[in-house]
């Protein structure tokens, strides 16, 4: 099963991400309902885009009281049926990530469903911060840029 | 008319009253955005024969029609009003997040109007605009403004403010945005500053509508893969930011060494982006929707550390060959200052070099200015920079640009400036095209409102015999009126290495839903050069300050490539004015002004 792997070190901040998924939810340009968000810290300039980890236990969908949450079979994604949604918005409470956004003027939420297996976000990002891959995919990445840094000190060896 | 969210604020500040009014279509589409737009109203609405720090004077903040969408770069907004510095129209673009986020609440641009009784700044959330107290903020600097401001609004907002040079009414002060992004020319600093306002604050949540999504979103992606594959965009400034371009610029000998004295900086490769890489480089970072990230986060460790972005090439270059300075730490500790106190790093660095060889000369003493102002000095860098933000003792002479500097002790000629505002870092002696475009920009000295040193020294769109003026004025009216309409679209200048009038129009068109063509854009880009030109006259700026300093028309280049070259400037000047439609005036007639539509 595949996730949106993010690899914030190497974010740029260009925002690209939440513009293409805003404008594929949506149909415009709007940040504020994308379903990704790339969190900035100005002191440090530094970025972390989140979205929806598609939790193996959502909490969401335990929250959740008209079972309006299951999971995509084809993408192990977690979906939401918007027409057994009430608004009470508990998932939205419940989510540690806030993942989960409202829809204006319809009372419901919507949340990031990986595009059925295409997102849009990985798609664009031109600084190779997401990635779609296997979940064991994801520790992986993280040990690589761990071990990145760890090159620039240790250099190779000396076999003269 | 999408791409627009067709509304706009005026702000009185004198009065305190905030009026929302609906942007006309035809405007909107004549004057495409931004720059042009807001000249347009600075036009009609400012005398132009006024001081500019007078209350009449306004500030314009202005998006275009595709900031805030996916086309590349799009996080451009421009400030315009009477500049200070040059007496000329000013129009100073930024980058950031600011210019985006300014549409997400709801509005275009915002006029500025009159001038507050006590320091303040303004708070847009949304619709919601409250007009607050900014005593607290005086004096602070601007990534303290900054820091304060969202902690008082809300951390997701971006900020615009300046720091204590435009409180300070330096002339060339910038309006910075989002900590480390400026409108850096032409002192637009110093009219907010007059104006006492500290900061605008906004956040918004509301989209901005595409007229044609399908055609848009496929251009877009487009442009996105031209930025990736041309060299330039998708390598040069990708790997090294702007500073690329100081060792190229000094290996073609273009690099103006200690106050232009000399066009080959012998310490170019400790300044350089190769250095700058492998020595303080943090990281890449990208303005709103930028795929090219030329932004350079830097540090500094040891004693003193320093954190900030920066420096850009032009900064590497007005701080070091100019001032003969090559340890890049000084020249990063000068360029935060700037940034903190919000003062332009090219006028500040060229002023420091006209000093420094003033100096030299004997005829400015160390008794006078207490400085030790010597072409190397590392220090002195950034000790003027000091002075000139606080305006203290010889920071005040220094406050006032290069040209009035000069010009208070009897010699405007070491001023390197047009229409007092001082070059930028490239010597025009090798490039012909470049000596036109700084003689003839609208805001006095600059490069970027025809970047000539693209096809003379770059070779983009197509390598130009830097040496020869034959077509160069043909050229420069071309790139001055191209730039004029990506500037006024909301799209950063850098998209031009790899992109031209075709992506541009087709971005506009899909974006607005106005049925564009190519000539129609360009031709808006004309029309937007004409009126500059003729607010510029009726400023009472005439002809005779489309020239250059006497050593660039006298003195020859005495090293590099390009020894032995002056600036034909007569050779292209008639010329420029005759491609333009100019009458002996050298400004639009109304046969000419009835074509433009103006």
């Amino acid at each position: 099963m595949k996730r949106i792997v993010v690899e914030p070190e190497k974010c740029t901040g260009c925002r690209d991400c939440e513009l293409v998924c805003s404008i594929k939810q949506t149909g415009e340009f709007n940040p504020a309902r994308a379903q990704i968000k790339a969190v900035y810290f100005p002191e440090e300039m530094v970025n972390v885009p989140l979205t929806c980890l598609h939790c193996q236990v959502p909490l969401c969908m335990e929250a959740c009281p008209t079972e309006a949450f299951s999971r995509d079979q084809a993408t192990d994604a977690v979906v939401v049926a918007q027409d057994k949604c009430i608004g009470c918005y508990m998932c939205i409470t419940a989510c540690p990530v806030g993942a989960i956004r409202t829809v204006p003027d319809q009372g419901v939420i919507s949340k990031c469903e990986l595009c059925q297996g295409e997102p849009a976000c990985v798609e664009i990002c031109s600084a190779g911060v997401l990635s779609y891959q296997e979940i064991e995919e994801l520790s992986i990445a993280r040990s690589r840029n761990a071990a990145a840094e760890l090159k620039k000190v240790i250099k190779g060896v000396d076999f003269r | 008319m999408r791409g627009w969210t067709k509304k706009y604020l005026r702000i009185d500040l004198t009065n305190k009253k905030v009026n929302e009014e609906r942007l006309e279509q035809d405007l909107a589409r004549k004057y495409i955005g931004a720059r042009g737009l807001a000249t347009k109203f600075i036009y009609d609405e400012v005398r132009a024969d006024l001081d500019p720090f007078s209350p009449a004077n306004k500030l314009i903040l202005a998006t275009g029609p595709l900031t805030g969408t996916l086309a590349n770069a799009s996080g451009r907004f421009n400030v315009v009003t009477k500049g200070p510095l040059t007496g000329t129209i000013a129009a100073s673009n930024s980058g950031g997040y600011w210019g985006p986020e300014l549409k997400f609440a709801g509005y275009d641009l915002i006029i500025l109007e009159g001038k507050a009784e006590q320091p303040v700044y303004i708070w847009i959330n949304n619709n919601q605009i409250e007009i607050r107290d900014a005593t607290h903020l005086w004096g602070k600097t601007t990534d303290q403004t900054d820091s304060i401001l969202r902690a008082e609004t809300d951390q997701e907002a971006r900020v615009l403010c300046i720091g204590p040079a435009g409180e300070n009414q330096v002339l060339f002060a910038a309006v910075m945005n989002d900590r480390e992004r400026a409108a850096g020319r032409t002192g637009v600093g110093a009219v907010m500053g007059a104006k006492n306002l500290k900061a605008v604050v906004v956040r918004g949540n509301q989209g901005i509508k595409i007229a044609e999504t399908e055609k848009f979103m496929e251009t877009a992606r487009e442009v996105k893969d031209k930025i990736k594959e041309n060299p330039l965009t998708g390598t040069g400034l990708a790997a090294l930011g702007t500073a690329c371009l100081i060792n190229v610029i000094n290996e073609h000998g273009n690099l103006p060494t200690r106050n232009f004295r000399e066009c080959v900086f012998e310490g170019a490769d400790k300044i350089s982006g190769e250095t700058l890489a492998e020595t303080l480089l943090v990281k890449n970072k990208a303005c709103y929707a930028c795929s090219i990230a030329c932004g350079r986060v830097t540090a500094i460790t040891g004693e003193e550390q320093l954190y900030g972005e920066g420096p850009e090439f032009e900064t590497l270059w007005a701080f070091g060959a100019d001032c003969g300075v090559d340890d890049l730490e000084a020249i990063i500790k000068a360029n935060l200052l700037c940034n903190q106190y919000g003062l332009d790093t090219i006028s500040m660095g060229a002023t420091i070099a006209c000093a420094i060889e003033m100096q030299e000369d004997g005829i400015l003493s160390k008794e006078e200015t207490g400085l030790e102002l010597e072409f190397g000095n590392a220090e002195v860098i950034v000790e003027a920079t000091r002075l000139t933000a606080k305006q203290e003792g010889f920071g005040a002479k220094l406050a006032q640009g290069s040209y009035r500097l000069a010009e208070s002790y009897g010699h405007p000629e070491y001023s390197m400036s047009t229409k007092k505002q001082e070059y930028p870092a490239y010597d025009p002696r090798g490039s012909q095209g470049m000596g036109l475009e700084y003689a003839t920009s609208n805001r006095g000295g600059c490069h970027v409102r025809g970047y000539m040193t693209s096809p003379e020294v770059v070779g983009i769109p197509e390598k130009l015999d830097p040496e020869t003026t034959e077509n160069k004025a043909f050229w420069t009216k071309a790139f001055q009126d191209l730039t004029a309409a990506f500037d006024s679209s909301g799209l950063c200048l850098f998209n031009t290495f790899a992109l031209g009038s075709d992506e541009l129009f087709r971005l506009l068109k899909y974006a607005t839903g106005f049925d564009y063509t190519e000539e129609e854009v360009l031709q808006a880009g004309e029309r937007i050069w004409n009126l500059e030109r003729l607010f510029n006259y009726q400023a009472g700026i005439t002809k005779e300050e489309d020239t250059l300093n006497p050593r660039l028309l006298k003195n020859p280049v005495p090293n590099g490539p390009h020894a032995g070259q002056v600036v034909k400037l007569a050779e292209m000047l008639n010329e420029y004015y005759q491609l333009r439609g100019w009458n002996e005036q050298g400004i639009p007639d109304e046969e000419k002004k009835a074509g433009l539509g103006l």
